[in-house]
């Protein structure tokens, strides 16, 4: 072995082992606190894993396998990160604008708190196999139990228990909520570039478009449409990222602004070609604000589904959701509260940590903004 | 300023047909024969077919839709589950909604405009992100689920308010009697506390924003007194958001309600889309999107016209 290799190794091992060390050591803290519990968390998981004994069939093993690859693939690329950024050459003292709008968001407690609940919401969320008991189990000798060291959130009319309710839900609520985000944010920022860019007729139509949607509550347009054509998991998803095109119109404005720029004037005078000033100079510019509205959309259109589901128009029973569950408990406020309140929490949390990150993320990417 | 607002009325009279054709299609497009499902199971044929005819159903679409549109307009498009015209059918329940919207209105901004004042003026005090905690939480918590909370703690445990439904009522109006107080402070307060957080954000950031005028610096250096720069100077100014914003939350109250009137069966117009829709109620549905889709455009006028009455800067051409 030489030398070098077991520099390299000295440096490389610990950093693979426990990045949080590191971290710890450069007063971190935040940083090290969240993603070591993570890894504790996910450590856990294998040995529950390795110790069960085998009586439950292959069903435990298959079930669990695919969370723990997921949760495990999330530690590993940590790590991986963590050991390209220790070996990067570093050129001056320069900072790169990633790592200022990084650390500016690990000094910010409303950023650490939002960051914090939502990698253990994730982490609830894809162990549920593992951390919980099967939500559609009805145990008719259990019904409406309080909270208790079997049940520790209670259990509903049907003798399902309320945690393992609320872990499966945590998966249809940040799976729709993060997947109807991304095509609304696709199609507004395009929508809205479109229309700031090109003006004219587009522009006309896509702002017409937005003025009908704007003069009708969404909440009143989305559960006539799931009404009517069914609330499969697709039509939520379409519905929450068709008809929502606040994104389009802030991207629009952003454009506006951006096109009477003097250095797009410049490369539109120096003959470039609109596809390159879109894409070179206008795309760049608007990325901090699409990805704010992205994570404040996340957390509106988690509320909205809760709202739909509340109605008996989300999630259809009896699969297991946020919001339908606070409708099942809406019945039960007098003799068994914690069905009206835990889901509610759920989803409140939920919402606040969304909102709490996309707040901590526009001071970081533009700090003239704080506090605006 | 005229020109302005006949261009604008002309857009929403766009906006609407648009919009009452969009409803329309909706409507149409369900799968499913709307006469069968309200005759329901076990129907004969012919009552189903009788069902049908009285309801024009075999019409071609255009006469159908104009039916709709020349019938709501003239007042005489009946709702097909209550059997009412549409008007009686919603006045009650409009009245309800005015009722809790006016309330939520007058009190969250009664509340929010010190309360932005103070964090304006106490930036970066524990009062300060004490508010801005409150306000993030306010946007972040399902309404529904705070009047659920309220109904728990102050209906069912502390039983000292009715838990859901309208009180006593003189000529129509509730707040006129103790026990339709006694209704309201659930569904009302749960609104309330979004709102409020809202508006106290929008006073503070709009106070800050106008503190950093050139007026309020000249002003300071005179020698004036920082209470009275402020009362006097900065917060009529920054008012004019705030106040705008009413229109905005007039909006959100009178119809946004959907789900914080069907928790606490407030009978207002928010409950009433949720049943015409439960219903299949298609004419009721149709009035209604048109009722709230006017009242919308009639708000944004109003905004505007606000604006241009506090702000003698803007102009309209």
């Amino acid at each position: 072995m030489s030398e070098r290799t077991v520099h390299v190794a000295r440096k490389l091992l610990p950093l693979a082992l426990a990045p949080w060390l590191r971290w710890i050591r450069q007063g971190r803290w935040a940083a090290a606190a969240i993603f070591g519990s993570y890894d504790a968390g996910v450590l856990a998981l294998w040995i529950k894993v390795m110790l069960a004994r085998p009586q439950s069939g292959n069903g435990l093993l298959a079930d669990a396998l695919v969370p723990l690859l997921v949760l495990s693939g999330v530690s590993l690329l940590v790590r991986a990160l963590c050991v390209i950024d220790a070996f990067r050459p570093r050129v001056g003292e320069m900072e790169s604008h990633g790592r200022a709008v990084l650390r500016r968001l690990s000094r910010d407690m409303k950023g650490i708190f939002g960051i914090a609940v939502l990698l253990a919401l994730v982490y609830l969320a894809v162990a549920a196999p593992l951390l919980a008991d099967d939500p559609m189990i009805m145990v008719f000798s259990e019904t409406l139990k309080a909270p208790s060291a079997n049940h520790f959130l209670g259990t509903d009319l049907y003798g399902r228990d309320i945690f393992s309710r609320i872990a499966f839900g945590a998966r249809a609520t940040l799976g729709i909520g993060l997947a109807a985000t991304f095509f609304n944010i696709v199609l507004g920022a395009t929508l809205g570039l479109v229309a700031g860019f090109f003006g004219g007729l587009a522009d006309a139509v896509i702002m017409r478009i937005l003025e009908i949607l704007n003069s009708i509550p969404f909440l009143m347009l989305a559960i006539l449409i799931v009404s009517v054509f069914g609330s499969s998991i697709p039509m939520l998803i379409l519905v929450l990222s068709v008809f929502v095109l606040q994104p389009a119109r802030i991207v629009r404005g952003q454009v506006l602004d951006l096109r009477a720029k003097e250095y797009i004037t410049a490369a539109i005078a120096l003959g470039a070609h609109p596809a390159r000033v879109l894409f070179r100079h206008i795309l760049p510019n608007l990325l901090s604000t699409i990805l704010v509205v992205a994570s404040i959309r996340v957390g509106q259109n988690i509320l909205s589904l809760a709202g739909l589901s509340f109605l008996g128009m989300g999630i259809a029973p009896p699969a297991p959701s946020w919001g339908s569950m606070l409708q099942e408990g809406r019945a039960y406020i007098q003799g068994a509260p914690w069905l009206g309140i835990f889901p509610g929490l759920f989803i409140f949390v939920t919402v606040l940590a969304f909102n709490l990150f996309g707040d901590s993320l526009r001071d970081a990417l533009d700090p003239r903004l704080k506090g605006s | 300023m005229g020109s302005y607002f006949t261009r604008r009325i002309l857009q929403s009279i766009f906006v609407l047909l648009a919009l009452s054709l969009i409803i329309f299609f909706i409507l149409k497009a369900a799968p499913g024969n709307i006469a069968q499902i309200m005759a329901g199971i076990g129907a004969k044929p012919e009552d189903i077919a009788a069902l049908e005819e009285r309801m024009g159903l075999n019409n071609p679409w255009p006469v159908q839709y104009w039916r709709f549109l020349h019938g709501f307009f003239a007042g005489d498009l009946k709702s097909a589950a209550f059997n009412e015209p549409l008007l009686t059918v919603m006045s009650r329940r409009l009245l309800a909604s005015v009722e809790l919207g006016v309330v939520v209105i007058l009190f969250s901004v009664v509340f929010s405009i010190p309360a932005g004042i103070l964090s304006a003026v106490w930036r970066n005090t524990i009062w300060d992100y004490g508010t801005t905690v409150l306000a993030l939480a306010g946007i972040s918590v399902p309404v529904f689920w705070i009047a659920l909370l309220l109904m728990i703690v102050f209906g069912s445990w502390l039983r000292w308010l009715p838990i859901s439904g309208r009180g006593d009522d003189i000529g129509g109006f509730s707040i006129l009697t103790l026990d339709g107080w006694r209704h309201l402070v659930i569904p009302g307060v749960s609104l309330m506390l979004v709102q409020m957080a809202m508006n106290t954000r929008l006073m503070r950031s709009s106070l800050l924003e106008v503190l950093q005028q050139d007026y309020v610096t000249t002003a300071r250096s005179k020698g004036l007194r920082e209470i009275r720069v402020i009362l006097r100077h900065a917060v009529r100014n920054a008012l004019n958001p705030v106040l705008t914003n009413v229109g905005l939350m007039a909006q959100m109250l009178f119809a946004g309600a959907i789900l914080t009137e069907t928790v606490t069966a407030w009978p207002g117009i928010g409950r009433l889309v949720y049943q015409a829709i439960v219903m299949r109620d298609e004419p009721l549905l149709f009035g209604l999107t048109l009722v709230i889709a006017i009242f919308f455009q009639l708000s944004y006028m109003a905004v505007d016209l606000l604006y241009a009455v506090l702000d003698p800067v803007i102009v309209y051409e």
